[in-house]
């Protein structure tokens, strides 16, 4: 008697047997049922792509639009004792005012600056914390000290000026310096922090699902009972193929995995960073097996959580667009595992530790200094993590994937803490 | 009366209860051999069934009668794992001599529900989930986080074990 055979009788002899249950049971039952029916749960259905993409942009733009609204630009992050000093203050009064947002940051060395020339060299600071570039903006002041230096030539009738005059004119040297000595200091801090750490926000996916058709093999097993290897008539068929089921069939469908994530990027030199954070991901598979006419059909989702390394390189930069390559690895933990069988969820053993490699290149736009958007298309590797569980990673493992996130930097020159 | 029981008919789902509650009994005590904990798990069974009955897909009395089948099977191996009373092996069996088949068709069915509820726990839950179930050994390895061959060669072994109880049983039978 073959397997199959043996099987379908201890089947069949058992098929009808019924043991009797207490009277009280559907009691038990009833009270435990809720008092409304429950309503069917939707049938889960595919989302095209471009209304996932449509959405993760839509979300994106949100968070660009709400950035661009209450995030501060930097004309706006000058210190509110600049913005509102008050008009009937005396010019001896606002300096002290002053002079605090300018140089309470760090290094331009503001006391030094106040005391040699108070109002001035206050005027000169003002406009570099606004602007870094402001070395062209000092011009102008310097111009208009020079222009001042010639009036006692040109006007000696004043002699309240004339005894005035002079000290300018032995403070500009020193000026200049402490100009310089600005310049530098700003120069450097710009080049300092160049790049901030970043935040970034994203979404991503792997591309096209995976659909597996296919018939059940007879086991090697079965095959040696079914004498496959010694009978005549079978010899030289194994080289036509493997040998199926009659009525038997597996179908499963892998979608692609769907990632959230949060991450914060690193600069560790001019042009690389690393990243890290933590990545949500999920993964859903459809197995239909059919035995017969018994149609046995389950729905398995995996949620996984993970923790990237990613290391950047700035590949070029041009005004707020941002070209990189990156390249990471990335260890997901199967933190929930459930199969639905014909609408009756249960735990499912958990999936192992999952290891992969990435690489991409992105694109990023800063719509302001401290926000921008990005896209990384990119190729993703799934490593055997040698566990039983079936799913997207096992059946593809390598594949294509594109994040899209928006990646806010933490501070820039005008609004380092 | 299926779309009365989809609609959360009290009448109709108690006569769908009353149907298929004593064979529910018969699956589980397969699994589970102690009846008090049986009662236990066609409790919660019936609970998920008359729950999510608005999402069966009906294809006939077949198709019904197969879905509560396997909700008692894994209420009561979710159970078993509760209890901590399922500790599967997924060490390849050993080997047991090549025997004739007892002839099943000789056993009452309680008898036979019995001896299969009596085999070690690894091996019996192959059994209910690929001979009754119809699950394939795939599945099941994926299932149970076995080996497929594991699942195989218990079931293999399931047969021999069965076969001997059933000689023994006929044995008995005779005297």
């Amino acid at each position: 008697m073959t397997q199959e055979e043996w099987t379908q009788r201890l089947r069949d002899h058992l098929a009808d047997y019924e043991v009797p249950v207490p009277d009280d049971l559907w009691e038990k039952i009833e009270a435990r049922l809720p008092k409304e029916p429950v309503a069917p749960k939707p049938k889960a259905r595919t989302v095209p792509l471009w209304v996932r993409w449509a959405a993760a942009a839509v979300f994106a733009g949100g968070i660009v639009g709400t950035g661009i609204v209450l995030w501060p630009s930097g004309q706006e992050t000058k210190p509110l004792s600049v913005q509102q000093a008050p008009a009937e203050m005396t010019p001896a009064e606002k300096a002290p005012q002053q002079q605090v947002p300018v140089l309470k940051d760090e290094a331009p060395k503001p006391t030094l600056l106040a005391e040699k020339t108070p109002m001035k060299s206050e005027k000169i600071a003002v406009a570099k914390a606004e602007s870094p570039d402001a070395t062209t903006m000092a011009e102008p002041e310097k111009q208009q000290s020079e222009t001042k230096t010639e009036q006692p030539e040109t006007k000696p009738q004043e002699p309240e000026s004339k005894s005035q005059q002079p000290e300018p004119e032995k403070a500009q040297p020193e000026q200049q310096d402490v100009i310089r000595e600005l310049d530098q200091k700003i120069t450097e801090y710009k080049q300092r922090n160049k790049r901030s750490p970043a935040i970034n926000l994203y979404a991503s996916n792997g591309f096209g699902n995976q659909s597996y058709r296919n018939g059940v093999l007879m086991s090697e097993e079965m095959l040696s009972r079914y004498d496959y290897y010694t009978n005549p008539s079978s010899v030289g068929t194994r080289a036509n193929g493997p040998v199926y089921l009659a009525n038997h069939e597996e179908r499963q469908k892998y979608y692609q995995p769907i990632s959230f994530g949060l991450s914060i990027n690193m600069p560790i030199s001019s042009g690389f960073s690393v990243s890290s954070g933590v990545v949500y991901t999920r993964l859903r598979s459809d197995f239909t097996s059919i035995a017969n006419s018994l149609v046995y059909e389950r729905q398995q989702t995996l949620h996984y959580v993970g923790i990237p390394l990613t290391v950047q390189y700035n590949v070029w930069q041009w005004h707020g667009l941002n070209v990189y390559a990156s390249a990471g690895g990335q260890a997901d933990f199967n933190v929930k595992a459930r199969v639905s069988t014909d609408g009756v969820d249960t735990d499912l053993e958990k999936d192992d530790m999952q290891w992969s490699v990435n690489a991409a290149v992105g694109v990023q736009y800063n719509f302001i200094p401290l926000l921008g958007v990005y896209v990384e298309p990119g190729v993703k590797h799934y490593f055997d993590n040698g566990s039983h569980i079936r799913n997207f990673f096992k059946y593809k493992p390598t594949n294509f994937n594109l994040q899209i996130g928006v990646r806010m930097n933490l501070w820039n020159e005008s609004t380092r803490p | 009366m299926i779309e009365a029981i989809q609609g959360g008919d009290r009448e109709a789902l108690r006569r769908l209860y009353e149907r298929f509650s004593r064979y529910a009994m018969g699956v589980g005590l397969r699994i589970v051999p102690e009846r008090e904990d049986v009662l236990d798990i066609v409790q919660d069974t019936f609970v998920n069934i008359l729950t999510a009955i608005g999402n069966f897909e009906y294809r006939g009395e077949g198709s019904l009668r197969a879905w509560v089948a396997r909700i008692v099977t894994n209420r009561a191996i979710e159970w078993l794992k509760e209890h901590n009373r399922l500790r599967l092996s997924d060490q390849l069996p050993e080997e047991m001599a090549e025997e004739e088949d007892a002839p099943i068709e000789d056993v009452p069915p309680d008898i036979l529900s019995d001896m299969i509820s009596r085999l070690p726990e690894t091996t019996r839950i192959i059994v209910n989930l690929h001979a009754f179930g119809q699950m394939p050994h795939k599945e099941i390895a994926q299932k149970l986080g076995i080996h497929v061959k594991t699942s195989m060669s218990q079931y293999s072994r399931a047969r021999r074990q069965l076969a001997e109880m059933i000689r023994t049983y006929l044995n008995s039978q005779e005297r």
